[in-house]
């Protein structure tokens, strides 16, 4: 942007300057030199090069290459395609690689040797594309090109200095000092309408030790998107002081950074002051989040049914996406009534006369219900094993009602309680 | 002005200066709020007429705010039909082996939409892990986790199932409790035997062989 308002990007570590319209302001050997004084002087190695057009540019800087004419075949890409972003799949480009082969197989590794067949011969061996690409290059059209937009990313990043004459050592301090910092990103995300999904905070201590400056990391990736500032410090401040009760401050803090590092749209309405649903919503991602950050992932949950045969298969861990709003939950099939316990391992029995036997537990059965066969799944069984069971409830005289099934050898296991 | 609404003695202190008027109109917005959106709320959550199969006792319902104690055979069955007369409510199970069968809560027509599972197994094993920092007392994870769950006033209704629970400390009890009064919720501890504790019940309830016995009642009768 210093250098020229037309700027954009091109494949992962380049960067195209238009300087078509800047030539009366500096001389393009002087621009190089500012360009390389630049690069000096934030550490990065460069290389420059400057073309009629973005495509024949990067193929001199890709190539090392001082001129058009000596662009070998494999430039065709870079050429026809500038622009396009190194982490899609390239599909654009894709089928100039069966045709750079046949070229090399004919005796043409330049482009220049490329622009000399005549378009007929290339419409019959190559198709309507390859003669469309030779005539575009012909007529290279430089800065007509379509430039695409470019926008830099915006950085949602807050941060707070201390004296290092007065470095902070409690926690007290820096939740004050981290207070300000956030709420100066809460309300920079209002403004754009977003809600964070996870968040980065660094810690910066001076070692005297060692004269360098170390960073303590804490990312906190949240169950749902939280856009508050008390909800943001309660989760702050929770997790700091679990922390650093574990493994303590040893220098102090000079420096606290915040940074959002995923971001998710919110809405840019105003709240209902008479519904409480969003206050709500709030309140159960905010109750999620503590939870899951305490707990470790997966330790809260709402439960969605699945269409499966298999009892343990029956459900599935949910946790809601936008503050709790869940999906309705219906049974897929009708079948017997289910347990209300249901054992994540099977355990096995022992049936000796009118006993059943698990462990050092025995039950005196009372009464046997009618068997309900499950077979579904075979497929995806491991070889060997047989997914057919016979279920039964069976009641005993101790009151416990059991869910036991029987496998094709005889064997009997108990699933499930009903409780 | 004052004489139209009473004598000198009810006249409020004027103490910011404001107008009476201005000062009766100052509500907080939790209180307009309460006063517009909050549904007026009974003392308990109301069972169905087959549940109450007590013979000589009647009870009006689960108490909110206070913590009651289902044990016995069928403890389950009997939680999910009172969870189903109450579908659109919001309830938290934390359950201590995540046994729970949410197909078998569903077939009894319980709200899984409104039902959020805590896994306390794995809050037993961080406890462990966390066992060794210091001041972290074994049983302060889960305790912690239903007092969040209760400080969040999502959830009217709390049940804490599974044997290895186990017993809280009087403290942690005492702190569930109070916590319970304040959000108004109904904490309800299922176990297969009654525990030992019985001073912070409201309630304590055992099932057997598919009857209800009241084992304690604040309100009611205590003993059977």
């Amino acid at each position: 942007m210093r250098f020229t308002p037309k700027v954009a990007l091109g494949p992962p570590g380049v960067v195209f300057l238009d300087i078509s319209k800047c030539r009366t302001l500096q001389s393009e050997t002087a621009l190089r030199w500012r360009l390389r004084v630049l690069a000096d002087r934030l550490r990065i190695r460069v290389k420059i090069a400057v073309a009629p057009d973005p495509g024949t540019a990067l193929g001199l800087v890709r190539f090392g290459v001082v001129a058009f004419d000596e662009l070998p075949i494999e430039a065709l890409a870079d050429v026809w395609s500038p622009f396009r972003n190194g982490t899609g799949p390239e599909t654009g480009v894709r089928f100039l690689e069966p045709i750079v082969d046949i070229l090399h197989r004919l005796g043409v590794h330049r482009l220049a040797e490329f622009l000399a067949i005549p378009p007929a011969t290339l419409a019959s061996r190559f198709g309507r594309e390859c003669v469309q690409i030779s005539q575009w290059l012909k007529g290279r059209p430089g800065s007509e090109l379509q430039w695409p937009f470019f926008v830099p990313a915006e950085r949602f990043s807050e941060r707070e200095d201390v004296d290092p004459a007065f470095g902070l050592l409690d926690l007290e301090p820096v939740l004050f000092l981290l207070k300000a910092a956030v709420d100066r990103l809460v309300i920079r995300l209002k403004g754009r309408a977003r809600r964070i999904q996870t968040l980065c905070l660094n810690l910066e201590h001076e070692n005297r030790a060692r004269r360098s400056v170390d960073i303590r990391t804490f990312t906190l990736d949240f169950a749902s998107p939280i856009s508050s500032t008390p909800s943001l410090m309660k989760l702050l401040t929770e997790r700091l002081t679990r922390d650093l009760a574990r493994t303590p401050l040893l220098h102090a803090v000079t420096g606290i950074e915040i940074t959002a590092t995923h971001l998710v749209p919110a809405r840019a309405a105003q709240a209902d002051f008479f519904k409480t649903d969003e206050l709500e919503a709030e309140a159960f991602a905010l109750l999620l989040s503590r939870l899951h950050q305490r707990l470790g992932p997966g330790a809260s949950f709402c439960a969605r049914l699945e269409p499966r045969y298999l009892p343990e298969h029956g459900w599935k861990k949910r946790t809601p996406d936008d503050g709790g709003s869940l999906k309705s939950a219906t049974l897929p099939l009708p079948f017997p009534l289910r347990p209300l316990r249901l054992f994540r391992k099977p355990k096995p029995m022992v049936r000796e006369g009118g006993r059943l036997k698990h462990a050092a537990r025995e039950w005196t059965i009372d009464r046997v219900g009618d068997p309900e066969r499950i077979v579904g799944e075979w497929w995806m069984a491991p070889p060997g094993r047989t997914t057919e069971r016979d279920y039964m409830r069976v009641d005993t005289k101790e009151g416990e009602a059991l869910w036991v099934y029987r496998v094709p050898g005889g064997a009997l296991f108990l699933h499930g309680i009903f409780d | 002005m004052w004489e139209r609404f009473g004598s000198e003695a009810d006249r409020p202190e004027n103490v910011s200066g404001e107008t009476p008027a201005a000062q009766r109109a100052a509500l907080t917005l939790e209180e307009i709020r309460e006063k517009f959106c909050t549904p007026v709320e009974t003392d308990v959550f109301p069972l169905q007429p087959q549940s109450v199969t007590t013979g000589s006792e009647f009870i009006p319902g689960i108490p909110r705010g206070a913590l009651t104690e289902v044990s016995g055979s069928g403890k389950t069955e009997w939680i999910s039909r009172f969870l189903a007369n109450h579908s659109q409510l919001w309830t938290a199970w934390v359950d201590a082996d995540l046994s729970v069968f949410p197909v078998g809560l569903a077939q009894r027509q319980v709200n899984l939409e409104r039902l959020l599972f805590v896994n306390a197994a794995e809050a037993g094993q961080r406890v462990q892990e966390s066992g060794t920092g210091p001041g972290v007392a074994p049983e302060t994870e889960l305790e912690w986790c239903v007092l969040q769950l209760l400080a969040s006033r999502l959830f009217p209704i709390v049940i804490l199932s599974g044997e290895r629970l186990g017993p809280f400390s009087d403290r942690g009890l005492r702190r569930i409790e109070v916590a319970a009064r304040q959000a108004r919720a109904a904490v309800m501890m299922v176990s297969q035997t009654p525990s030992e504790v019985a001073w912070p019940f409201a309630l304590r309830l055992k099932l057997e062989m598919g009857r209800l016995k009241v084992l304690k009642s604040r309100r009611g009768v205590v003993g059977n």
